[in-house]
């Protein structure tokens, strides 16, 4: 399947949704809703074969938060980054653990410092901070007791 | 007094807490296992004991300032961390490395790989009793860690390799001692076979326990020897060659049924494999620059770049934003051994508690890469 087929593909059932492709690799990142996103996932995994979840992250762009899922096909050896966003405090989405179990514990670390609410994971809890941790470090806004600006040099 | 029948007994599941402080955890991680006797119910990781911040400390420092952090998230494999870092920020920046630092930086690399195998080795067979070949794979890691030594100048946290090539050059005497190096460790790799890989005791710990089948594996995300161990013949210096693995031949060893031994033979031949790797290397070193022009102030234009390599645990990946300023926006780590990790308690269920240790050992994490 060549990156076009893929392409066409994706917005033959997805028309909302944009492709782009990454000069100089195998990729291609997919804008979408993220209302749709657990059908579009459930639709690249199993229809195009991509695989393996590499790692699904966010990253905090002040007026939202951008989530990003890395997804690899053994197969083709292709990359597919589907990208989507959700509100900046309190977002929600629904989870895709059950198409993928590494999204398991990924979810539950974008979850743990990001505060974005998987709706649908089996056990959305902190993995990596402590239980009863305030608040998000990963956000740009997040002020910790503990964290200290470096000075100007 | 009442005589009691088998009956009688009144048996009920139990917790059991593993870590976070034990030895065979090799690190800081606490599993809570849900026992019935000695049976494995459930066992569930509690991790994040490690937990450093990396990410977060990443944007509040400069992408040159940050090299020496990443030394320390799998800390056994330092040169591979260097790697993958700098090549995420190389492909921001569109540099091209000289090819005399892209061979120093495999030579390094394997080099690394194989102690890092040494440590995964001689402790995997003390967790299942065997003392000895702890002794033996310390000792030729150590020669490794002198040769690297030579190098950098570190016996751990190498930070050997910079943004657009490496610190310094090889020193006068290197490649001597490295030639020297592959010829002793040779027949070393067959006498751990003689030592261990045979042993009758060992086998039965570890032939059976713990099958992981490869669409599990892949569902899991798991990657490197776990992977391989399963049968799936995917590495990515093979399948997405970076640096200039793509002018060296070796063979990616894989296992049959994915079980404990599987992952096992698959570490094993990959330090054979290495050596091999390095033989090449030193035979093509080319000569010249080992440094690309790189601004002094590092400030990729904005963007995104994800950088994958295969480091000892597996796929090891940085991923990486920029704004446009000389500090990096958003960097995610995409840690082999936090994927590995989770497929754990699929593979222990039905088991023995002696059983965690094999498994758990033949998983190979590092918790500095687990928590980053």
């Amino acid at each position: 399947m060549t990156t076009q087929e893929i392409i066409r593909k994706i917005s033959g059932r997805f028309p909302t949704v944009e492709t782009t492709i990454i000069d100089g690799e195998n990729a291609l990142n997919v804008l979408t809703d993220k209302d749709a996103i657990v059908q579009l996932c459930a639709f690249i995994k199993n229809e195009l074969g991509y695989d393996y979840l590499q790692f699904l992250t966010c990253i905090d762009r002040l007026d939202k938060l951008e989530i990003h899922y890395h997804l690899y096909a053994y197969a083709s050896q292709g990359t597919i980054i589907v990208k989507t966003s959700v509100e900046r405090v309190g977002g929600k989405i629904q989870s895709v653990a059950a198409l993928w179990k590494a999204a398991d514990w990924h979810e539950r670390e974008a979850y743990d410092l990001f505060g974005v609410v998987f709706e649908g994971h089996p056990g959305l809890r902190r993995i990596l901070l402590e239980e009863d941790f305030v608040g998000h470090p990963l956000l740009k806004d997040f002020k910790g007791k503990n964290v200290v600006v470096l000075p100007k040099i | 007094m009442k005589e009691d029948s088998a009956q009688d007994f009144i048996t009920e599941e139990y917790l059991l807490n593993m870590g976070p402080q034990h030895p065979a955890t090799h690190g800081v991680l606490r599993l809570v296992l849900r026992m019935d006797g000695e049976n494995i119910l459930d066992l569930v990781p509690d991790l994040g004991y490690l937990h450093r911040g990396f990410e977060k400390i990443a944007e509040n420092r400069t992408y040159k300032q940050f090299l020496p952090f990443t030394d320390r998230l799998d800390y056994l494999a330092g040169m591979f961390n260097n790697h993958v870092y700098c090549l995420a920020v190389e492909k921001l920046l569109k540099i091209t490395v000289p090819p005399r630092a892209e061979y120093i930086r495999v030579l390094v690399s394997e080099l690394n790989r194989i102690a890092s195998h040494l440590v995964w080795f001689g402790p995997f067979a003390m967790d299942l009793g065997a003392i000895t070949p702890f002794l033996y794979a310390f000792r030729e890691r150590e020669m490794i860690i002198d040769l690297l030594e030579s190098v950098s100048g570190q016996r751990l946290t190498y930070s050997y390799f910079r943004i657009g090539g490496v610190a310094q050059d090889l020193p006068d005497d290197f490649i001597v001692q490295a030639k020297a190096f592959c010829e002793y460790f040779k027949p070393k790799v067959d006498e751990y076979d003689t030592l261990l890989s045979k042993n009758i005791i060992f086998i039965k710990r570890t032939k059976n326990i713990g099958v992981l089948p490869k669409e599990l594996a892949i569902d899991y995300g798991c990657s490197g020897p776990v992977l391989r161990g399963s049968g799936v013949a995917y590495d990515v210096r093979k399948n997405e060659p970076y640096s200039v693995y793509k002018d060296l031949s070796f063979d990616i060893p894989v296992g049959t049924i994915g079980d404990s031994l599987d992952r096992y033979n698959v570490r094993i031949e990959e330090m054979r494999q290495s050596v091999r790797i390095i033989e090449q290397v030193l035979e093509k070193l080319p000569g010249g620059e080992i440094m690309a022009a790189v601004p002094k102030v590092v400030k990729p234009a904005p963007g995104e770049a994800y950088a994958r390599i295969e480091a000892p645990r597996g796929d090891f990946g940085f991923f990486i934003v920029s704004d446009g300023s000389d500090k990096p926006y958003r960097l995610k780590i995409r840690a082999p051994s936090f994927s590995n990790l989770s497929v754990l308690p699929e593979l222990v269920k039905g088991l023995k508690i002696s059983d965690v240790l094999a498994v758990f050992g033949s998983i190979d994490i590092v918790l500095g890469d687990v928590d980053r």
